[in-house]
């Protein structure tokens, strides 16, 4: 069990109603009960576009996530994910190979990465504010620096390349198999690398970590560059499946969609807690319900609504069950 | 970097034309309207306020009106809001102090500008609304009629669709963002149209944000729902590419009849050669900025205490499919700036 | 004079090195970074814009920053708690929608209408804050969700209903001048943004529910522990937030009658980056309403600037988010410096002369010449007083004296052996004298002026004298109250050792060279304390000389005695008495032969006098070298000095082992005896004196009864 073998007396007492395990349980029904009410739900064409639609937002909520272990946090990742992507597409456009393009487009995501880790590691800037201000820096950056439009297309010239991300490997779409082979990395990454455990180290309580030893700047560096990585694999394989790049979903509400996933599948936001697992509950649970919901033909606007009132509760759910109180809430935690 | 260049490249060939112009003027030859014309233009100050210069559209028109400022010699200016109405309204608040000659500007939806372009036609200061028309009457407004692009759209798919032409009558509509104008002044004329052909069935009615991923999910969700769906209603082909991706994975290519509309950029054109998009509503910029420019000139040319009566130039659009596309039917950027 | 020198006492004549130390020391001079930030951008934007600094470009930003503001302000009170609030936004959203639904639609009376969104926002922000505040949800998460909810409902709302709300514009004085009007050429909504800034600034600064909003933000816990209701302190500031954001959204739909799909989309992002480009910091307990403002001018500055200047949409993104980057960074090395930084400027030497010190070598001749004779001093209260700085008598000839712990300790008569706690005061007492009523006066350190009645009663006399125009310090306050005494008229002279330093940091003082103390006086008929002498250096010691009209006071790191006329012909002059004290001069008084004495609590050294003529040699060491390793004055020989009314020495009195009265700050002759203080000694001192006056009291000088 992810949750137990992260060692804290806490996560025992509350094992059983962990919010994994709530969620979990919510999905389980809700899966049950689509299934029995809604017709052609369980066909597995549906499972499967379900397991599809969420996928993208599966594979950043890793990203994520693995920042949030670490007691970070990526805001920018639609940033990062939306402007590297479009400076590929756009020099492809201009006739660059694909190789060279997505080469120079990870080394600008690295750079990205870097400059996040940087930020937050040395100069100390609290990483939401780095990060949410990184949002706009990148997004201004890239718009003046390289590309010059809002909306781009992957031109005819980038060949096979141009529609990778909706093709199938033994009938199941490629995005669904990039979310599964990012879960594992991310899992064995985290489990079975000494960076990873020092990252979940460093989230659980930072300067312990640094005073065992760890080097908890270097490492908040990699947290980041790793984070940034994901989220251009999940740009190009978005970009790929649907053909464009908007960059004006770096002004969207999907990075909130994205620490959604994070936190309902009950990744604790202070840090050191949780693992891959329960961001695929998280993913599975949005998927289950975005799918139910449409075949249902719910207006978008009361998709939102709900997605709201669901995080609302599970973060209330979650504070009940394992309560902050005065004497250990932590100054400047929010 | 690149605009920066750009602008100042633009300003010296502004200028030398200028100069050229001048001169051709002294040598050359008046028809009795030209002298009187290029004198009315000359020296001007013409504001843009875009949704974003970042926008197909918009970087079309700026093109456009930037090719005219430079063989006319006038001056054009932009203020990018970048997407943000709060930033475009205090763009606009702060043109008005500046009384320029006229302010073009393209509305975000029918509300957000409304109250200052009255403002500014208090303030004296001329008007012309491109696009989408606010709320408010201002000198003048090009635009494209949206109610009846969509409505076009509609009527198509009733006609491919109708179980009296032999469909089964089923079909599906993909919203963009619900509250922007050109969404719902478009659902408006598909529920119009289907409210007058009660044999057709609405299965879903979803939006995505103009979003082409939320597109793609939303969509290839309904198609497996309904397999047999004979036809997609769409709103803008930058969203709508995400519609066509989740088809072609279904394998429904060619039997879900997708209508689509958008301002026919070459990525449009490729879409519908390739069979994304079966038929397609293109108000071509082109052809916009054109008619752009010409109330540019219209409006110039009227003396500025003169009280203008508003008018308006309304787009005709071209229905394209794959039959009837031709090299010359979408335009790209570069094309406008290079003036075909 | 060499000169080196001459040029070291006009560099340090003229340039005011210590300004810097107090200037860092202010808390306002956190908005030093963004003032800074400020000016720059004008300057830039000044120089590149044509007609900038015109007043249409002013009131077109002013009326842009009404709403925001708001907004901002409302974030202030929230991150100044200790909270964050994304919600504002879409409780923005809402409210400009409500407003126009209720006006324009179902043409509600404008007063009520804006009530009723008032309390719609007031309604959100109480949802939020009884979630973060009462049930302890996480602030970030929280009012994400709200976000995503209200915003939601927004959408849902506008869907419907947004082109009827805008259909009919209500027709009242009061909508138009919200949404137009201006007052004195100012923006009405940016009036209101004036009034509201300036009462929520009283309101966090000068009330005690305010302060418990900073108290919650700068340490919970404590804050907790001390009793404060955290909860609905926090849940308050979410309802003010909510309140604020939604009087934006009505003041938005006054202006611009419209309800579009954006409104409010992204307004969280630009509203923390204006507060915290102000300098409020995320995490609580440092900010405050001018942060807000000034935070709020930079970014519409910025913004609106940028549009003007046609610069391509990613300058503008890139410029907002490198500002924040920026803003966050240094606001962070800040915090984390500042103290450092204080401490290294803090101390601010300057050139000072002092005269050459009278010989104390035996042989010598000299008045001073060294002896033994405190040595047969018995001790009293031996290891039981701890900081007995001064010592006074009562009637029945108890001892009074102060302790470090901040109580006044009573030894009995006649032994001496027996002692209790007279009075608490709270801080430590220094001089102490009787008055004529047999209430007991004393200089209290880091309080000022206290009196003790018989009754213990204690009671505060003065705390606060009049703010010298141009100290940047805030030297009405009463840091180093030192030694007092009676004026024939009944007023209080009383000495201030420094104003720089608290009374922990006493000897850091001498490091400086430069006159920080004053001499006050506290007139009992009116209560009001006034400032007399300024700017002297360490003012210890103050004792009528009894001619009714003038004092003598000492100044300690001068090594001198003046004499002060507050009454008579000379009023109001200072003269010298004594400068070549071999020693530093505590407290004076009053000897029974007609004469004074003075106590030395430490020595003059050649080393240190050298230095004080040497700043930069001093401010070097007091930057790099660690304090314990300074030069400081001897303060492990002291010694009492007893001199007549001209200046002239009499005689003088020493402990050469240094082991029962190693410092003396205070003595009093009593009754045939000279009894000692001294602030680090372990004891109280007696010594007979040979040829005094059996039943002398020292209050019979000053009042009649006493005798």
């Amino acid at each position: 069990m992810q949750t137990a073998s992260s060692g804290k007396a806490g996560d025992r007492r509350s094992a059983y109603f962990s919010q994994e395990r709530i969620v979990l349980a919510i999905a389980v029904v809700m899966f049950v009960l689509f299934g029995l009410t809604l017709p052609g739900f369980l066909a597995p064409g549906n499972l499967l576009s379900l397991v599809q639609s969420v996928s993208i937002l599966g594979i950043l909520a890793i990203g994520m996530a693995l920042t949030i272990i670490g007691r970070g946090i990526d805001l920018a990742i639609i940033s990062t994910m939306a402007m590297s992507v479009a400076w590929v597409i756009f020099m492809l456009g201009g006739g660059t190979p694909v190789w060279q393009a997505v080469l120079l487009g990870y080394l600008f995501v690295v750079c990205i990465g870097l400059v996040i880790g940087f930020l937050v590691a040395y100069a100390e800037i609290p990483a939401i504010f780095a990060t949410l201000a990184m949002t706009t820096a990148i997004y201004g950056f890239t718009r003046v620096a390289f590309v010059d439009v809002d909306l781009l297309f992957i031109p005819q010239s980038a060949s096979w390349t141009r529609e990778f991300g909706a093709g199938y490997v033994f009938g199941i779409p490629i995005p669904v198999i990039a979310f599964a082979i990012v879960a594992l990395l991310a899992h064995l990454f985290l489990r079975h690398t000494k960076p990873g455990v020092f990252i979940r180290a460093m989230g659980d309580n930072p300067l312990k970590a640094r005073i065992a030893g760890i080097p908890t700047r270097p490492m908040m560096l990699l947290q980041y560059v790793i984070s940034a990585s994901i989220a251009f694999f999940a740009g190009l394989v978005l970009a790929t499946l649907v053909g464009t790049m908007n960059t004006r979903v770096v002004n969207s509400t999907m990075v909130y969609d994205v620490i959604l996933v994070v936190v309902l599948g009950g990744i604790v936001l202070s840090g050191g807690r949780g693992g891959i697992f329960n961001v695929i509950v998280g993913t599975l649970l949005i998927g289950i319900f975005l799918n139910g919901m449409t075949i249902m033909n719910v207006s978008y606007s009361i998709q939102n609504l709900i997605k709201g009132v669901i995080l609302l509760v599970a973060i209330i759910i979650d504070t009940v069950l394992n309560p902050r109180d005065e004497q250990t809430s932590q100054q400047g935690d929010i | 970097m690149r605009k920066l260049i750009n602008i100042i490249g633009g300003a010296a060939i502004a200028l030398g034309i200028g100069m050229t112009a001048v001169k051709a003027q002294d040598a050359g030859f008046d028809d009795g309207m030209s002298t009187k014309f290029y004198e009315s233009m000359k020296g001007k100050k013409v504001v843009f306020v875009p949704i974003s210069i970042g926008m197909d559209i918009a970087a079309g028109f700026a093109a456009g009106m930037q090719r005219m400022a430079d063989q006319y010699g006038f001056q054009l200016q932009i203020r990018d809001p970048n997407w943000n109405v709060d930033q475009g309204v205090q763009a606009i608040t702060q043109i008005i102090s500046e009384k320029p000659d006229l302010v073009v500007i393209q509305n975000v939806d029918m509300q957000a500008y409304a109250r200052v372009i009255k403002q500014a036609m208090e303030a004296g200061v001329r008007v012309l609304q491109v696009n989408v028309k606010a709320t408010s009457n201002s000198t003048a407004h090009v635009g494209i009629d949206w109610y009846k692009n969509a409505e076009t759209n509609a009527l198509k798919l009733v006609e491919k669709c109708s179980p009296k032409n032999g469909g089964n009558g089923k079909i599906a509509a993909l919203e963009g963002t619900p509250n922007n104008p050109t969404n719902f002044i478009g659902m408006k004329a598909f529920n119009d149209v289907m409210a007058a052909h009660p044999e057709m069935t609405v299965v879903s009615d979803q939006a995505a944000d103009w979003d082409a991923s939320k597109a793609h999910s939303v969509v290839s969700t309904v198609v497996r729902q309904s397999p047999d769906l004979c036809g997609y209603f769409g709103l803008w082909d930058g969203q709508d590419s995400g519609m066509a991706a989740a088809i072609r994975e279904a394998g429904l290519t060619g039997k879900v009849f997708v209508v689509s509309q958008g301002a026919g950029e070459k990525a449009a054109c490729e879409k519908i050669a390739d069979g994304s998009y079966d038929f397609y509503v293109s108000y071509n910029i082109r052809e916009l900025s054109k008619h752009i420019n010409d109330a540019i000139a219209v409006i110039l040319q009227r003396p500025a205490d003169e009280t203008l009566q508003p008018f308006a130039i309304y787009l005709t659009t071209q229905n394209l499919t794959k039959d009837t596309l031709t090299p010359s039917s979408c335009w790209t950027l570069d094309e406008i700036k290079r003036g075909y | 004079m060499a000169i080196s020198e001459t040029y070291a006492k006009w560099r340090y004549r003229l340039v005011p090195d210590h300004v810097v130390g107090e200037l860092l020391s202010k808390n306002w001079i956190d908005n030093a970074i963004p003032v800074f930030i400020l000016a720059l951008l004008l300057i830039v934007f000044g120089t590149v814009i044509d007609n900038f600094f015109t007043f249409g470009t002013f009131s077109t930003m002013l009326r842009q920053m009404g709403e925001l503001t708001f907004v901002v302000l409302g974030m202030t009170l929230v991150i100044l708690a200790g909270g964050i609030d994304l919600s504002v936004g879409s409780v923005f959203a809402l409210a400009n929608f409500l407003t126009l639904f209720l006006l324009n639609y179902l043409q509600v009376p404008v007063m009520v209408g804006i009530l009723l969104v008032l309390l719609v926002g007031a309604l959100c922000g109480l949802i939020n804050g009884v979630l973060v505040g009462y049930l302890k949800l996480r602030a970030f998460l929280t009012t994400l969700a709200t976000l995503i909810i209200i915003s939601a409902i927004v959408e849902i709302l506008t869907f419907r209903y947004a082109r009827d709300v805008v259909m009919y514009t209500p027709d009242s004085k009061l909508w138009d001048l919200l949404a137009a009007g201006t007052v004195l050429g100012i923006p009405f909504n940016f009036v209101l943004v004036l009034v509201v800034a300036v009462a929520m600034h009283i309101y966090l600064t000068r009330m005690r529910k305010g302060w418990h909003i900073t108290a919650v933000g700068g340490s919970r816990r404590s804050a907790y522990n001390a009793g404060i209701n955290v909860r609905g302190t926090v849940c308050l500031t979410y309802v003010i937030s909510g309140i604020f954001a939604s009087f934006a959204g009505v003041l938005y739909a006054a202006r611009l009658n419209s309800a579009g799909s954006e409104t409010g989309a992204g307004l969280e992002v630009t509203v923390l980056t204006a507060a915290v480009l102000g300098g409020n910091s995320l995490g609580g307990g440092r900010g405050s309403v001018a942060k807000a403002l000034l935070g709020t001018f930079i970014v519409v500055l910025l913004t609106s600037s940028l549009l003007r200047l046609q610069m391509p949409s990613g300058y503008n993104s890139l410029l907002l988010g490198g500002a924040l980057l920026v803003a966050v960074a240094t606001d962070v090395r800040w915090l984390k410096n500042r103290h450092k930084l204080l401490s290294r400027v803090y101390v601010s030497p300057t050139y000072f002369a002092p005269t050459a010190a009278a010989s104390t070598d035996p042989g010598s001749g000299s008045p001073y010449e060294i002896n033994d004779r405190l040595a047969e001093a018995e001790a009293i209260g031996l290891d039981q007083v701890d900081g007995a700085e001064d010592l006074a008598f009562d009637r029945q000839d108890n001892i009074y004296t102060g302790s470090r712990h901040g109580d006044i300790v009573r030894f009995f008569a006649p032994d001496y052996t027996r002692s209790e706690i007279f009075a608490h005061i709270g801080g430590q007492p220094l001089g102490l004298h009787f008055d004529g009523d047999g209430a007991l006066y004393a200089c209290i350190s880091g309080m000022g002026l206290y009196k003790v009645t018989p009754d213990r009663e204690v009671i505060r006399l003065a705390d606060e004298t009049n703010r010298s125009r141009l100290s940047i310090i805030d030297d009405s306050r009463m840091r180093f109250a030192d030694d007092m005494d009676f004026a024939p008229d009944g007023s209080v002279y009383f000495s201030e050792a420094t104003i720089r330093y608290d009374v922990t940091d006493w000897a850091t003082d001498s490091m400086e060279g430069r006159g920080n103390g004053r001499v006050l006086r506290y007139d009992p008929k009116t209560g009001v304390t006034r400032t007399v002498l300024p700017k002297r250096m360490f003012p210890n010691g103050i004792c009528m000389t009894g001619d009714g009209e003038s004092l003598f006071f000492a100044e300690t790191w001068a090594g001198r005695i003046n004499r002060y006329w507050f009454a008579g012909p000379r009023k109001g002059t200072v003269q010298p008495v004594i400068t070549d004290l071999p020693g530093y001069p505590d407290n004076i008084r009053r000897s029974s032969d007609g004469n004074f004495w003075v106590a030395m609590l430490g020595m003059r050294t050649p080393a240190l006098d050298l230095a004080m003529r040497m700043p930069d040699f001093r401010r070097r060491m007091t930057q790099r070298v660690a304090f314990e390793e300074w030069i400081y004055p001897n303060i492990n020989t002291g010694g009492v000095v007893k001199y007549d009314v001209n200046g002239r020495i009499l005689e003088s009195l020493w402990d050469r082992s240094g082991e029962k009265h190693p410092m003396i700050t205070s003595m009093r002759e009593h009754k045939g005896y000279l009894y000692l203080g001294g602030v680090f000694n372990n004891r109280l001192g007696r010594l007979k004196l040979p040829n005094a006056d059996p039943n002398f009291n020292d209050r019979a000088l000053y009042f009649g009864n006493w005798s």
